[in-house]
């Protein structure tokens, strides 16, 4: 399998609450012999070494499928069987020969013989690497009455983790609590090769484990993106009524807590914008609002170019998301085109580790902050460059072609369809566009192509052409394609196209619907001028210039 | 569900024609003790049985394995 393959297996895995461990081991040893040259620069890599006094064999290989999920390429060793105490005390030990950056102890209570041997363990590991050391609290069970054992053992460690930088505790307990302690901890798998963990637990425990592969190799996730409907929310904006949208708010006081600490987040979710809005800012039940988000992208357009959109603007690596939706469908667009983002369902948000990170700085606390202060300066620049790039990206092509037999039915329909990026909503049927064209006024089918795929007609435009003055009678474009500055295209098209003509001016009118605000600011944001403006509509006129020229991010066909 | 064979072949990451009734850790290379547990977790699970320790010891070969089922009322 190539990386590709194997990291695409690895993120749909993980969608699963419980991973079939024999997956998890296959794409792990996988991954070990994949090809290297092929591993993309955002992958981090890291040594990471497991010291257990019981057998964890598997453990190591579920842990690099674990900790690529979240664009982490662990290399593992595995100290051999109950050799924990020999490895970390021999200086030549294949643990100083690999010379671990994380160290995972993962110990019996039976084979530690007391506090002190713990902490020369602890000291020795410290003092000859640089690792990180990860201790698994110790379990509890069949212990007589008033054996302190295990809360001393336990002391030891908590104490160790608050002197020294370098050791962290993992509550081990609290994940058997969490997962039923009966069927993982010493079941029958304890007799048959020592397993005292049952090798099922391997994958759940790994992912929880990973996060300190994501702290060590500076992988932590900086931005949260969220779909709404479903997500943040139970229940969809502006199809169900107002009062029966129930906010998740447990969900939310989580996203609260998780930019309390820094991380950054966004929504990027298909509605009509204000119907959204009006639940995300007048919904009683909601814990968050418009504010606690550091970018929106709500509307028609696929999610991959909205997220790349938030990216951009937001100044992040893609590789610094992970990304919450309830929808299957968008979820593997995502893990196909955006390969280095976490995906994940909004119920794993609150286990998922990959926004650990080692210490706090008072500047990730401030980030939010920070990045609404600097949005507010640098938007109209930021927006601008990265709009640019992505459409370059995007291989936008545009073609604006004359009325004939065969389009006249679709001009027709987008006439009658199209509400929101339409100037007047003049509805007109084939026989309407026919009698225009006999009349000699000038109608184009606007349509186009990008590399994901290609949007067929998706514009009209309809003018109306006076020897010196061309009037926009109509000029209208689908939703599916706003956002790419093709009605900037248009426009530059029509100006070519009546100067060709011998016009010295064009203009048109803003008729206002209840729908179409999006197509409010056109004239204004191409120049146009303000002639007067009354309660049913507005004029405007642009005076030709000499030349027009079309951006280079986009073909354009005509 | 799945057929033992491809169970087997699954976890093993082994073609399935080499799970014959004889087939067992003296055959397979990747039928080691590790994933021989794999193999009882993906069975248990499969045919929703529960194996107990003697069973388990017991298996040399896929043939007992199938004997072990049918003790559990599997065919």
């Amino acid at each position: 399998m190539t990386f590709k393959e194997i990291q695409y297996k690895i993120s749909a895995l993980y969608e699963h609450r419980q991973p079939a461990v024999s997956e998890c081991v296959s794409l792990g040893k996988s991954l070990a012999e994949a090809d290297v040259s092929f591993v993309p620069e955002y992958v981090r890599k890291i040594k990471a070494a497991f010291l257990s006094s019981f057998t964890v064999q598997g453990l190591p290989e579920v842990f690099r499928a674990s900790a690529l999920f979240n664009n982490v390429w662990a290399d593992t060793y595995l100290a051999p069987y109950n050799q924990f105490t020999q490895e970390i005390l021999n200086s030549e030990s294949g643990l100083y020969r690999f010379d671990p950056a994380l160290s995972y102890l993962i110990i019996d209570k039976k084979d530690i013989a007391d506090n002190s041997h713990l902490e020369t363990l602890v000291k020795t590991l410290l003092a000859k690497t640089k690792s990180k050391v990860v201790i698994f609290n110790f379990v509890s069970e069949g212990d007589a009455q008033g054996d302190t054992a295990v809360p001393r053992l336990n002391e030891t460690i908590k104490a160790l983790s608050e002197k020294e930088t370098r050791v962290f505790v993992y509550d081990f307990n609290q994940f058997l609590q969490a997962n039923g302690k009966d069927d993982i901890w010493n079941t029958k798998y304890a007799a048959l090769g020592d397993f005292r963990i049952h090798p099922e637990a391997f994958p759940r425990l790994a992912y929880d484990i990973s996060r300190w592969a994501v702290a060590t190799a500076g992988a932590t996730k900086k931005c949260a993106v969220l779909d709404l409907d479903n997500t943040l929310w139970a229940g969809i904006a502006g199809e169900d009524d107002f009062q029966t949208i129930t906010p998740n708010k447990d969900l939310q006081k989580f996203l609260q807590s998780l930019a309390g600490q820094g991380a950054l987040l966004a929504i990027a979710s298909k509605n009509n914008f204000n119907d959204a809005l009006e639940v995300l800012e007048r919904h009683p039940d909601m814990a968050l609002r418009k504010k606690d988000f550091a970018n929106l992208k709500i509307d028609w357009q696929p999610k991959d170019i909205n997220i790349r959109a938030i990216a951009a603007e937001l100044k992040l690596g893609l590789d610094s998301f992970v990304f919450a939706d309830d929808s299957p469908f968008e979820r593997d667009l995502i893990r196909t085109s955006l390969p280095e983002i976490a995906v994940i369902t909004p119920e794993a948000l609150p286990t998922y580790p990959g926004f650990h990170s080692v210490g706090l700085t008072a500047e990730d606390f401030r980030r939010g902050e920070m990045y609404k202060e600097e949005e507010g300066r640098k938007e109209f620049e930021v927006a601008f460059s990265s709009v640019e790039d992505f459409l370059r990206e995007l291989k936008l092509s545009v073609a604006i072609y004359p009325a004939v037999q065969e389009t006249i039915p679709r001009i027709s329909q987008l006439t009658q369809k199209t509400n929101q990026f339409n100037l007047t909503t003049r509805r007109y049927g084939e026989d309407d566009v026919k009698n225009m064209l006999l009349r000699g006024w000038k109608i184009w089918s606007v349509s186009a192509k990008d590399r994901f795929g290609d949007y067929g007609i998706i514009g009209v435009c309809i003018i109306d052409p006076a020897a010196d003055r061309w009037k926009i009678d109509t000029l209208l474009l689908s939703c599916r394609i706003l956002g790419r500055k093709v009605e900037d295209i248009i426009f530059t098209f029509l100006c070519s196209e009546a100067l060709k003509h011998g016009a010295q001016k064009i203009g048109g009118e803003f008729i206002p619907t209840k729908k179409n605000a999006p197509a409010s600011s056109f004239f204004s944001s191409v120049g146009f001028r303000l002639l007067e403006k009354d309660g049913s509509q507005e004029v405007y006129e642009h005076i030709l210039r000499d030349d027009y020229s079309y951006p280079d991010f986009i073909t354009v066909l005509c | 569900m799945l057929t033992l064979e491809k169970i087997i072949a699954k976890v093993l990451s082994a073609d399935e024609s080499l799970i014959t009734d004889e087939a067992g850790p003296g055959s397979i290379a990747s039928w080691d003790s590790f994933n021989a547990l794999l193999l009882v977790a993906e069975l248990e699970k499969n045919f929703n049985v529960k194996f107990t320790l003697e069973e388990i010891i017991i298996v040399k070969t896929v043939a007992d394995i199938k004997k072990i089922l049918k003790n559990h009322g599997i065919a």
